[in-house]
């Protein structure tokens, strides 16, 4: 298989999501721990020769469609919070950023392990 | 392949002026421009791609005035990302979506299967369901799902029917989920519903 070009981009807006979190910049936190996630999808969606999705709604549906239906619900969770983040007057708790954090880590994983068995 | 140019659409006029105002003001160092088929549709919030040799702060500033004139005088809306040839992973992207136009015909389908789902998993919880007409957004969103408490198992509860029918669907649900309480997203999903933005 073609190997991807790896930017990092991912692993850096994880460590930008942590570092908001710490220092209390929670909206930031959340907005980047999406983007991480999104970015992970869509190298997974293209080294499985899958069409990106144009809406990030159905880039959720690529985890559904390989078996993981809780993990896809968690990126809809994650994208309904980073909407909140970005666009509401309402502020994300810390309970919110904290939940996104671990989403995104814990999806990060999942999803670098499912690269690695397309290798 | 055949070259169509569509000179009915504003969208195809406003992306000619859009060429000609980058050639004049980028000359050489414009390589391509690669658009969508219509400026509703986007790809990471843009619907153009400007590739060039050299993307510099002079060269971003002089895209962003060829918008600014394009978007004063077209009804179409030119969304731009700018990157250089070396970017081939963006570029192809482009191109691949440039081809694959979004099919929204079982919109209102989809809407109405949403809705079902919502009823029977929200139960009682559910208060209305607010959905844009076919192809419009605000805050990436086309459905503004309102419910009378809204908490995270709720939230996954939404996120479920969202997930069946975008499987099951061509057309998108983008929802957000609201409490009654929150009169002034609730205006704005109205408003929007009922306002054409192109009007």
């Amino acid at each position: 298989m073609k190997p991807l070009r790896n930017s990092g981009k991912p692993e850096k807006l994880m460590r930008e999501a942590e570092l908001d979190f710490k220092i209390g910049n929670l909206n930031k936190c959340v907005s980047a721990s999406y983007f991480t996630v999104r970015k992970m999808l869509e190298h997974l969606a293209l080294r499985m020769k899958m069409m990106i999705p144009r809406r990030d709604d159905k880039l959720a549906n690529v985890l559904k469609h390989i078996g993981y239906g809780d993990e896809a619900k968690l990126v809809l969770r994650l994208y309904e919070l980073r909407k909140k983040a970005d666009y509401d007057d309402k502020e994300i708790t810390e309970d919110e950023a904290e939940e996104a954090l671990k989403i995104a880590e814990n999806l990060t994983k999942l999803i670098k392990s499912l690269q690695s068995g397309t290798d | 392949m055949a070259l169509i140019l569509d000179l009915r659409s504003d969208w195809w006029r406003a992306i000619t002026r859009f060429a000609e105002l980058l050639y004049d003001s980028l000359a050489d160092n414009l390589v391509s421009i690669i658009a969508l088929p219509d400026d509703l549709l986007t790809f990471y919030d843009s619907n153009v791609l400007v590739v060039v040799d050299r993307l510099d702060r002079d060269v971003s500033l002089k895209v962003a005035e060829a918008a600014l004139k394009v978007n004063e005088q077209y009804k179409s809306t030119v969304s731009y990302i700018v990157t250089t040839r070396e970017d081939g992973e963006t570029i192809e992207k482009f191109r691949k979506l440039a081809y694959l136009p979004e099919d929204w015909s079982d919109y209102d389908e989809a809407i109405g299967k949403f809705k079902e789902l919502l009823t029977d998993l929200l139960n009682g919880n559910l208060v209305e369901v607010l959905p844009l007409p076919r192809r419009q957004s605000l805050y990436d969103s086309n459905v503004l799902v309102v419910v009378d408490r809204l908490d995270r198992d709720v939230s996954l509860k939404v996120a479920e029917a969202a997930l069946k029918v975008n499987e099951q669907y061509k057309s998108t649900v983008s929802y957000i989920v609201t409490t009654r309480e929150d009169g002034e997203t609730i205006e704005k999903f109205r408003k929007t519903g009922k306002a054409d933005e192109r009007g």
